[in-house]
């Protein structure tokens, strides 16, 4: 705990020092970029990383699907389902670095947050069906929640069911 | 953010809207990090599979990448090397559910002077291509960074005891994948997402990836409400959160992707009702009579199977206890207990001549299944369609007809614009970043993939192509008048007050409207059935929504059933 408050305590101070050089003559910093504009790998101005966070879901790639208990084929997770899989609530604010060039060109580098996480179950017509969903957690939850019966016997030859 | 200067700059490469055939190329390299034996590495002997001529394990997954990525480098343009960090390792799973792996941008990228749009995030790999270099090499991220663009992890254990067991990969590349996962399909649907088919930012609280600078995606601003009549760059977050859950009113407004969908989507399923508007959209399903344009017309009556323990009018037991009154007539069904097929097939038994399956939970159905028994049409009506068809049959004697709407395509909004996936509620990892489950035929990049994919990669193409990735060329030259049309603006440059003149050598059918250099409708002038002659149109400088333009480069472009032309127009304040 009292290691996390002096990261985070860090974290802050570094914010108001970096903010404190770079921001008060931002229009004049980028118009000396353009001039000098280089793409070498030499421009860059690091930042450290900073207390903002990616604002709730980021909201990145993510595929989702249920399976029908009644009639076993694939469709959209009904009301119930997503607000337990949304994961509302649960999100994960760590920063993430961010990098701004010379030239007032901005990166940020993302993690696995933002990654698409394809996920599968098998439905109970013994077919697997594959959605993915944002980040670990994401697939997490959806680990958790995939409780289908594990002694589903596996048919060969599927079919489409449903969109 | 849409400066000026920033369009004029970008209008020379993009005054074309039409998606012509372009030369695409672009090298995406499969950077192998899994060590040896295993992952790529894996040394098991396995026989060729479906076009993967891999002699081993490890070779086929490779081999598969690299399908995938020889796929999407012949489509995108780029003189930038694109690199996908990529390994097969054991991922969590359990007997009957798997992560099967895991891909996305390793890097977001702004207000490089070189992209065409300003202050908006782009996913790395295209953000390069803008830049026309590599904005991460080697050891920019950190020492001994391989200065990959995408990264991408797969389950090597998938199919083994206790891993989705009985399934596992599908290594050959032409979809025939059985009971096993098509890998191609999934990186195919992943890959997209890496090169640019997501947002960052949220949808659950509208908030952009707040920097500093806070700033909306590259996506957003073709992420259009048609409600507000606004883009997710030009709105609130409550806005944003709003419109998120907006159903059926997302949309994708790029011009590229509205001017594809009539060639790839096919005509939305209709039922002609006689209440409320006149017409429910429906969802046609996968088996059955196809619908046709003129339809099947009869009287809709709600069956009873007798079955009161779920539902007497799920049609999963037969013979119905009112067969006689459902003979000649259109079933309706409610879903569930049993499949659509075995419905269909019961109410066809019955004497149906046709069948409508009503929803059991939110959102568009469109039945699925195959089963050549069944020759009557069958479509899916959302449950609140439903509800309301069967509070009419419930009034007295009502006559519908199932049919193919004239004009109205099965995925996209009567604006024209392809729906984006946005359901109520917010789907976290599903919602805004995916095109919509009602595009049919179905797409790659919806949020529930579908075993009828193929490696055709549809309308990501065009939203490629909106986003930046594939030249926007035109199909007829930019200013010159085709041999059967002349066109000309005036004044030009003007203060809003343009008239716009277009000369048809014969009559034809002809659109004209004006785009902005990114490729978004602003504002359409004349639609419909022209006679040859000189005609004018003018335009009072607002969009479709009465706003005022902003002052910047235009194209107007007249498009015929036999002609074309286009016109940059610049306006100024």
């Amino acid at each position: 705990m009292l290691l996390r408050r002096l990261l985070t305590w860090s974290a802050c101070l570094s914010v108001f020092t970096v903010t404190a050089q770079a921001c008060p003559d931002h229009g004049a910093k980028v118009s000396v970029a353009l001039k000098a504009r280089t793409p070498s790998a030499a421009a860059l101005v690091a930042w450290k990383p900073r207390a903002w966070t990616p604002a709730g879901s980021p909201g990145a790639a993510g595929l989702r699907v249920s399976i029908d208990p009644a009639d076993g084929t694939l469709g959209m997770p009904a009301s119930d389902e997503l607000a337990t899989s949304a994961g509302a609530g649960e999100e994960d604010l760590r920063p993430v670095t961010v990098t701004r060039r010379a030239n007032g060109a901005v990166r940020a580098q993302l993690d696995e947050r933002w990654e698409s996480h394809a996920m599968a179950t098998i439905g109970p017509d013994g077919k697997p069906r594959w959605t993915c969903v944002d980040g670990k957690l994401g697939a997490e939850r959806f680990l958790k929640q995939a409780a289908m019966p594990a002694t589903v016997s596996v048919k060969p030859a599927p079919v489409w069911e449903e969109k | 953010m849409r400066a000026l200067l920033q369009r004029s700059l970008a209008s020379a490469a993009l005054l074309a809207l039409l998606a012509g055939p372009a030369a695409a190329a672009a090298t995406i390299t499969i950077v192998n990090i899994d060590g040896p034996g295993e992952g790529f590495n894996d040394p098991t002997v396995a026989a060729p599979v479906g076009g993967n001529p891999g002699l081993t394990v490890g070779q086929q997954r490779l081999n598969c990448f690299q399908e995938a990525a020889n796929i999407w480098g012949s489509l995108i343009d780029s003189s930038v090397p694109i690199l996908v960090r990529s390994a097969f390792n054991p991922l969590a799973c359990t007997a009957t559910s798997a992560t099967l792996g895991s891909a996305g941008p390793r890097f977001v990228e702004a207000n490089e002077p070189s992209f065409e749009f300003q202050n908006v995030w782009y996913h790395e790999a295209l953000a390069c291509k803008q830049a026309g270099f590599d904005l991460v090499p080697p050891g920019a991220a950190g020492p001994g960074d391989d200065g990959s663009d995408i990264s991408a992890q797969f389950n090597s254990n998938l199919g083994n005891a206790g891993c989705l067991t009985g399934s596992g990969w599908y290594y050959g590349f032409d979809h025939n994948e059985g009971a096993k996962i098509d890998l191609l399909a999934v990186l195919l649907h992943e890959f997209a997402h890496g090169l640019g088919f997501s947002t960052v930012t949220s949808g659950s609280n509208g908030a952009y990836l707040n920097g500093p600078p806070a700033l909306p995606a590259l996506w957003d601003m073709f992420l259009f409400d048609e409600t507000t009549g606004l883009h997710w760059d030009e709105n609130s977050a409550p806005q944003r959160v709003a419109s998120a859950i907006n159903t059926g009113n997302l949309t994708w407004d790029g011009a590229l992707v509205t001017a594809a969908a009539p060639t790839f989507l096919v005509k939305q399923a209709e039922l002609v009702v006689p209440f409320g508007g006149g017409s429910l959209e429906g969802g046609a399903a996968s088996f059955g009579a196809p619908l046709t344009a003129g339809g099947v017309t009869a009287q809709a009556v709600v069956v009873n199977d007798g079955v009161a323990a779920t539902l007497t009018s799920d049609a999963c037991e037969t013979p119905f206890v009112n067969a006689a009154a459902i003979a000649g007539k259109i079933a309706v069904i409610d879903r569930g207990t049993c499949t659509f097929l075995v419905k269909a097939l019961n109410a066809q038994n019955n004497g149906a001549i046709g069948a409508i399956i009503i929803n059991n939970t939110g959102g568009a159905l469109a039945p699925g299944g195959t089963d050549p028994a069944i020759t009557i049409p069958v479509m899916g009506l959302t449950q609140a369609d439903g509800t309301a068809l069967k509070a009419a049959i419930g009034g007295g004697v009502t006559n519908v007809t199932m049919r193919l709407h004239p004009t109205k395509r099965a995925g996209a909004h009567p604006s024209g614009h392809v729906r984006m996936y946005s359901p109520n509620p917010f789907q976290s990892g599903s919602s805004v970043s995916h095109y919509d489950v009602t595009l049919t035929p179905n797409a790659l990049m919806e949020p529930a993939i579908n075993a009828d994919l193929t490696s055709s990669v549809d309308l990501t193409v065009a939203l490629f192509r909106d986003i930046g990735w594939i030249p926007r060329l035109l199909s007829a030259p930019v200013g010159g008048p085709s041999s059967r049309v002349a066109l000309a603006s005036s004044p030009n440059p003007t203060r809003g007050d343009l008239t716009v003149n277009f000369n048809l050598e014969s009559e034809e059918h002809v659109e004209l409207a004006l785009f902005d250099v990114s490729g978004r409708l602003i504002r359409s002038l004349a639609k419909g059935r022209f006679a040859a002659g000189p005609h004018r149109v003018t335009w009072d400088g607002r969009d479709d929504r009465g706003r005022t333009a902003s002052p910047g480069v235009y194209l107007a472009r007249l498009k015929g059933s036999r002609s074309s032309a286009s016109q940059t127009v610049v306006l100024v304040d």
